[in-house]
């Protein structure tokens, strides 16, 4: 687990250095490039190199298998290279890196009101979230005071976003297992959030939508309309995808007691949301460190023992089912009257310090440290993604399990690999 | 096709045949479901849901590069994916067409500033057709296709120019 997070900074410093032998070098390869000019052609994946001088491997019966990062059934740029014994998974091996495109490197040069658009393609999936936790590390150091009426909106959009997120993790989930139907209909429900947060925000996916110190657009009309709409026809929807995915035998034969987290993997990776929480980790950030709207809102949190791929369909299901409760009851709230953006210059400058900040992602905890030295930039930015830590649960569980099942369990973490790679 | 070495490539039976069959691969342009990054979720994965449902105009993706038409880049290319993205192009069959989806792919969009990432796909694999847009919507690669469809028409009289300026 450590060394996961110790390759990420390997990286982010080598990358940096001139003058440093690629081949001496003993970090885990993100960037795929180390020198500062660019090569000539096209390199080659070290990290299939390594594979093949290691020495032993190629001498067995057992097969190593490549899976992505084209593959169907691989969810985002992961390569996984499995060793087999029949359809026995020996061993797995993540390599990341494909997307890696320096959001916490490009962080720096960008003032704090643009970073949010980084943080947007980081988690492209709830852009809401990943500008919601740098928004929230921006005022806790410049000390701002957020408007009312900016925290509501921010919890509608992310509620709504959360919903959007979900839909995209169960459907190809039931599509892993073997089931076309139900994604086609979460892929229209998806529409419909999207089209409520395009009218609030103007974007689909990249909204840019909340800023330190508030927000970017008021509440209106159309995103009411739209919501409401949404809200009459999500808690049927559901029962629906209940009765077509859920209930479905064929799907429960798939995933019970399949990629099973025990409780002390979960804790000691370091897993937060709803991977956390189906291993019986009582931890939900909305509810124990209120931010927002949260704590006026009245909503459950689903904890479950068992781990498996089942009990993290049941505690996202839950969590969809909470998300329209909260709408429900923050649309009865009403938006607070007031300022949607808080008085603050054009430029913002912070005060030298350090802050972490984070906000409970669709995933797990999102957060994001800022390092200011005063002026308008970080000097560093660090992205805590919590799908890099699952990534490293799904490399440890993936051993000892059937190939279809291992690959049914690598989906059930939901990558994002905006945010892995960053 | 082995006919235009029996009749040469300017006779009019193979332009006619060609005809046909660009007739027919403009109408089941298979993409391939390759997911780069965050424009996979409107060009791939909204595109093959209910509403976009691209499928109507005989759009539809393929797991495998050796099953596909079109090569729809969505995201960004960094030196790591370089390889990946120009292996698969190599393995699809001809005739193939190159999509570059979003501003990532066509000119390295936000991240054009980080070093290892591409300046635009086309630096590594001809490309056919240019969506902009941080990301596209799905409308727009709708639209990326109907272009696409033109497109292979026109080699049709591309052909037939290159016969007459032939006689």
């Amino acid at each position: 687990m450590g060394s996961w997070i110790k390759r990420t900074l390997d990286d982010m410093y080598t990358g940096f250095a001139p003058g440093l032998d690629p081949d001496q070098f003993d970090g885990y390869d993100l960037q795929g490039w180390l020198s500062p000019q660019p090569p000539e052609g096209i390199v080659t994946p070290r990290n299939l190199r390594r594979l093949k001088q290691a020495p032993g491997m190629l001498e067995t019966d057992h097969f190593l298998l490549n899976l992505g990062p084209s593959h169907p059934a691989m969810h985002g740029a992961l390569r996984m290279i499995v060793e087999l014994d029949g359809e026995f998974c020996l061993s797995s091996e993540a390599h990341v890196g494909f997307l890696h495109r320096g959001i916490e490197k490009l962080a720096e040069k960008n003032r704090y009101n643009a970073i949010g658009t980084l943080m947007d393609r980081g988690d492209y999936a709830t852009g809401i979230m990943g500008e919601w936790a740098l928004a929230r590390a921006v005022e806790k150091l410049g000390e701002i005071e957020v408007p009312q009426r900016a925290e509501w909106l921010r919890t509608v959009a992310a509620e709504v976003n959360r919903m959007t997120s979900h839909y995209l993790w169960l459907g190809p989930l039931g599509l892993d297992s073997g089931a076309m139907g139900p994604f086609l209909f979460m892929m229209r429900d998806r529409e419909m959030g999207l089209e409520m947060l395009e009218a609030l925000t103007g974007s689909r996916m990249m909204f840019n939508y909340v800023r330190p110190g508030g927000v970017a657009f008021d509440w209106n009309q159309e995103s009411e309309d739209k919501l409401l709409v949404y809200l009459e026809n999500a808690d049927k929807y559901l029962d629906e995808h209940w009765t077509v995915l859920m209930d479905s035998e064929f799907f429960q034969q798939r995933v019970i007691g399949v990629g099973v987290v025990p409780h002390e993997m979960a804790l000691s990776f370091a897993a937060t949301g709803f991977i956390a929480r189906a291993s019986g980790i009582d931890w939900d950030l909305r509810r124990d460190r209120p931010y927002g709207y949260y704590d006026k809102l009245d909503f459950d949190v689903l904890t479950l023992e068992a781990g498996d791929i089942w009990a993290r369909a049941i505690v996202r299901f839950d969590e969809m089912k909470q998300s329209i409760r909260m709408l429900k009851q923050l649309v009865e709230m009403g938006p607070p009257p007031g300022e949607f953006m808080a008085k603050l210059p054009r430029v913002l400058r912070l005060p030298e310090g350090e802050v972490y900040d984070c906000v409970e992602g669709a995933r797990g905890e999102l957060g994001v440290h800022l390092y200011s030295t005063g002026g308008d930039t970080p000097y560093r930015m660090r992205y805590r993604p919590p799908i890099q830590f699952h990534l490293a649960i799904a490399d440890t569980i993936a051993p000892g399990q059937w190939l279809a099942d291992a690959l049914l369990s690598y989906g059930s973490f939901d990558f994002c690999f905006g945010e892995v790679d960053r | 096709m082995a006919l235009d070495r029996l009749t040469g490539d300017t006779s009019m039976i193979f332009i006619k045949s060609e005809q046909f069959f660009d007739w027919a691969r403009a109408r089941s342009l298979w993409y391939l479901a390759f997911g780069i990054a965050c424009c996979s979720l409107e060009g791939l994965i909204a595109a093959s849901g209910p509403r976009f449902d691209f499928d109507r105009h005989g759009v539809f993706f393929r797991g495998v590069p050796r099953q596909a038409d079109v090569l729809i880049v969505c995201g960004t290319v960094n030196y790591k994916m370089a390889d990946i993205v120009l292996r698969l192009y190599e393995q699809m069959p001809d005739p193939k067409w190159v999509v570059s989806m979003g501003a990532c792919s066509n000119t390295g969009g936000p991240f054009r500033e980080y070093p290892n990432v591409f300046l635009g796909v086309d630096e590594l694999i001809p490309v056919d057709i240019y969506i902009p847009g941080c990301p596209p919507r799905p409308e727009s690669v709708q639209y990326a296709f109907l272009q696409l469809r033109e497109k292979i028409y026109a080699q049709t009289e591309e052909r037939l120019d290159a016969r007459r300026s032939r006689d």
